[in-house]
């Protein structure tokens, strides 16, 4: 099943618990019975759970878009990056319709530091919401700013590999924005953001179907 | 696992140049990724996957019970081995490629011209996006990365590259541009 993720999985009806169901993802994961399977429907105790495996991710609307830049810039406010001198905000969709915001926060010991990306995510998960339809980040620089490999790492657990991923310059909106570079995955949007997916960014991810790979 | 490098049993000492001699360009981080095309011979690819082979018996996965070995080889041919060690608190983790990673840096030995990981599995296993930002730090673009398949099996083995596992990296160019 490697390179097939359910990329929605959510509570079809709220029962009034607050359960998400996304805990059950590892079993579907490696099902081979459900390996063409595309859509469940599924009853644990008193709730209704559905879950889908589309092709592809939903694309942003302009609105969703927009929203979510905004909310990564708002975001990169609460940066506390004194040692970098490096802030970064970003901001993720959830498809319940919420936005999550995420600074980075440094630390004394460089190795407690978190970035934005990352913040957002335990942010989100922590509090229930496992499912994404995009990410934006920002930083200060006039250019789009790539997701360092822990953040891919971390984000590969939740996001779809073909969720949308902006990477907004610090310049936002552009007027005239860099010429597209072909060595760079993705593709350069309205305002200089540059569009891009995990897929791209994480190719031949490490992730949870690798780990359950029967052992020689 | 000796910590000491494979092959270099016989080094007794260590030379390190200080003061306005220092070459610096050997002790800075590679400034541009993938400036110079690296390639591997096929002996230095055999005893790659023989170091990473011999490194995963010397993992602790007790938690993961998903054993990895890595081992990395230096430009002056230091064959440098690395295995993944568990943590009950699972935050500490830490992979056999950083392991090798820090093992070479720490004791002053880089860069590196090859890298070959080799995972519990009848396939090949990619590292992990911590690992590749990890490598990224002090290895170029074009460095070959051989992912072994864990039976042996010579047609599990795929040859890589840093550049193409984490393009368009977050690195010390970006974190150097002068903020808006």
């Amino acid at each position: 099943m490697s390179g097939r993720r359910w990329s929605q999985l959510d509570r079809f009806m709220t029962g009034g618990r607050t359960t998400p169901a996304s805990y059950l993802l590892p079993k579907f994961h490696t099902s081979r019975t459900l390996s063409k399977v595309n859509f469940l429907v599924f009853v644990l105790g008193e709730q209704i759970y559905w879950a889908s495996m589309g092709t592809r991710a939903r694309q942003l609307s302009d609105e969703e878009r927009k929203n979510l830049i905004e909310t990564a810039f708002d975001a990169k406010k609460g940066s506390y990056s004194p040692y970098s001198k490096f802030p970064v905000g970003a901001a993720l969709l959830a498809i319940d319709g919420t936005y999550i915001t995420g600074a980075n926060i440094e630390n004394a010991s460089y190795g407690g530091t978190i970035c934005a990306e990352r913040t957002a995510i335990v942010k989100a998960v922590s509090e229930g919401r496992r499912s994404f339809l995009g990410l934006a980040v920002v930083t200060d620089v006039p250019s789009p700013i790539s997701p360092c490999g822990l953040c891919r790492q971390v984000l590969r657990e939740f996001l779809p590999l073909d969720a949308p991923i902006l990477l907004v310059p610090g310049d936002y909106p552009q007027s005239e924005p860099s010429m597209e570079d072909e060595k760079k995955p993705g593709k350069v949007t309205e305002g200089g953001v540059r569009e891009t997916t995990l897929e791209e960014l994480l190719p031949d991810s490490f992730g949870p179907e690798e780990l359950e790979l029967p052992k020689v | 696992m000796s910590c000491k490098a494979a092959g270099a049993d016989d080094v007794t000492h260590v030379i390190f140049f200080v003061g306005p001699c220092c070459p610096l360009s050997e002790l800075s981080p590679p400034k541009k990724m993938g400036t110079q095309a690296t390639t591997l011979s096929s002996e230095d690819k055999k005893k790659l996957i023989q170091g990473a082979f011999e490194a995963k018996q010397a993992a602790y996965s007790i938690y993961s019970k998903f054993p990895v070995g890595a081992c990395l080889l230096a430009v002056d041919g230091t064959l440098i081995k690395g295995a993944s060690i568990d943590n009950a608190s699972y935050g500490a983790n830490i992979c056999a490629e950083q392991t090798a990673i820090v093992k070479a840096v720490s004791d002053g030995v880089r860069p590196f011209t090859g890298l070959a990981v080799v995972g519990p599995v009848s396939s090949p296993i990619s590292p992990c996006g911590i690992c590749r930002q990890v490598l990224r730090e002090f290895c170029s673009a074009d460095m070959p990365i051989i992912l072994v398949a864990g039976n042996s099996d010579p047609s599990g083995v795929r040859e890589t590259t840093l550049g193409q596992l984490l393009p368009d990296s977050f690195g010390l160019d970006q974190l150097g541009v002068s903020s808006s």
